[in-house]
């Protein structure tokens, strides 16, 4: 397990090859924001993809000929590494999910702790989770990759510290209880590809009503 | 501007320059010419039809005409930058298209031993050079790396088709991915 509170760099070659669902590719946009030393790690593996894109062969052009330069929108496509200053997530729903974070219809699961799934399809689901301050959540496994980038308040995992903006990396061999400060509410929003496996028996009663 | 040692690396930057600071149409056409055939072979391998990749293309050097002068050489080499443009309108395609069409893709390379081995080891082109660096890497580490970057695939698709932890397949892209850029810078 990565004790960072940064992603593990294969998912920023993996981000460079396009390779990723779309809400790993959200999570880490969003990470990319608020974290030059990851925007860095980012320019690497682009490097290594221009390698294999401009090291590779020439398709024939037959007809394709070059798009007028006139044409077009002018769509938002800054790339990630491209500039210097660190933003903020205050905007993350208004800009990454389109909708404000008090329009988010909630569940409870638990004491303490509600969820809200923004996606939800066999290898690419996206959820929110709310904990009140100083909850622990539910002991759990992964049979996939879980990646949980931290909105609002901060939770503890193992011995690391989990701020907002920090993504934790969870895959199939971590064993997992993250615990909720006690100064705040405490919101993520996690994209995972495998469901979840809890080692308790009542989580495990309660997982297919839950539907994560 | 960073040299790079390597003509044509130079010539593109100082194209995407021209087009930068004086919005030079002939620059544009020489750095299409030169870029386009790539860019579209690569999104062939990739899976794409020849009409999702030249028009996956087009947008891309559309966007590289509009976003050219926040082009910076000292940051990075025109191919880069260019290429963070090609894969971000990938990913905006693949929004847009389920999984499962990707996944049904017909043409995408055979396996990653393909591409390793494709280039003749006295051919002095970039591919040659990329897959000689590639065959200095253990097996376990350059198949991965081919995986994602050529196959297109996820962490879990390389997990279960080499049959390891996902923690492992990641490790190996790492590590693999740390000793390839060493060897090219
Ligand atoms: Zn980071």
């Amino acid at each position: 397990m990565s004790t960072s509170n940064h992603p593990d760099q294969a998912w920023f070659v993996s981000y460079a090859a396009g390779s990723l669902t779309p809400s790993f590719n959200l999570l880490l946009q969003a990470h990319l924001a608020v974290c030059s030393q990851c925007r860095c790690g980012l320019k690497k593996a682009d490097e290594i993809g221009a390698q294999f894109m401009f090291g590779g062969e020439e398709a024939p052009m037959d007809n394709f000929e070059m798009p007028n330069p006139q044409l077009g929108v002018n769509q938002n496509e800054s790339i990630e590494w491209g500039k210097d200053e660190v933003t903020d997530l205050s905007q993350f729903f208004d800009h990454y999910i389109g909708t404000h974070l008090d329009g988010l219809q909630w569940m409870n699961a638990g004491k303490g702790l509600q969820l809200c799934k923004l996606s939800d399809s066999d290898d690419d689901k996206m959820l929110m989770l709310r904990a009140a301050p100083g909850t622990v959540l539910p002991k759990h496994r992964h049979n996939g990759s879980e990646l949980t980038l931290v909105l609002k308040g901060a939770y503890f995992c193992e011995d690391a510290l989990f701020k907002v903006g920090d993504i934790e990396d969870a895959d199939d061999t971590t064993l997992h209880q993250p615990v909720v400060t006690n100064d705040s509410e405490c919101i993520c929003v996690a994209a995972v590809d495998g469901p979840l496996r809890f080692s308790g028996l009542l989580q495990r009663v309660a997982q297919p009503f839950l539907g994560i | 501007m960073q040299q790079s040692g390597e003509p044509e690396i130079d010539q593109e930057s100082s194209l995407l320059l021209a087009i930068g600071n004086n919005q030079s149409q002939q620059a544009y056409v020489e750095l299409f010419e030169l870029m386009a055939p790539k860019i579209k072979s690569f999104l062939m391998g990739r899976g794409s039809s020849v009409d999702e990749s030249e028009n996956v293309t087009q947008d891309a050097m559309l966007s590289v005409w509009r976003k050219a002068d926040l082009f910076d050489p000292n940051k990075a080499s025109a191919r880069t930058w260019v290429y963070a443009i090609v894969r971000n309108r990938l990913i905006d395609v693949q929004r847009k298209t389920s999984r499962v069409d990707r996944g049904n893709k017909k043409y995408r390379y055979q396996s990653g031993n393909d591409f390793i081995s494709n280039g003749g080891v006295n051919d002095a082109s970039a591919q040659a050079q990329l897959q000689r660096l590639l065959q200095e890497l253990p097996d376990e580490q350059s198949q991965p790396l081919v995986m994602s970057y050529v196959q297109g695939m996820s962490h879990k698709e390389i997990a279960n088709k080499i049959g390891l932890p996902l923690g492992t397949v990641k490790s190996r892209i790492r590590m693999g991915f740390q000793r390839l850029q060493e060897m090219v810078n």
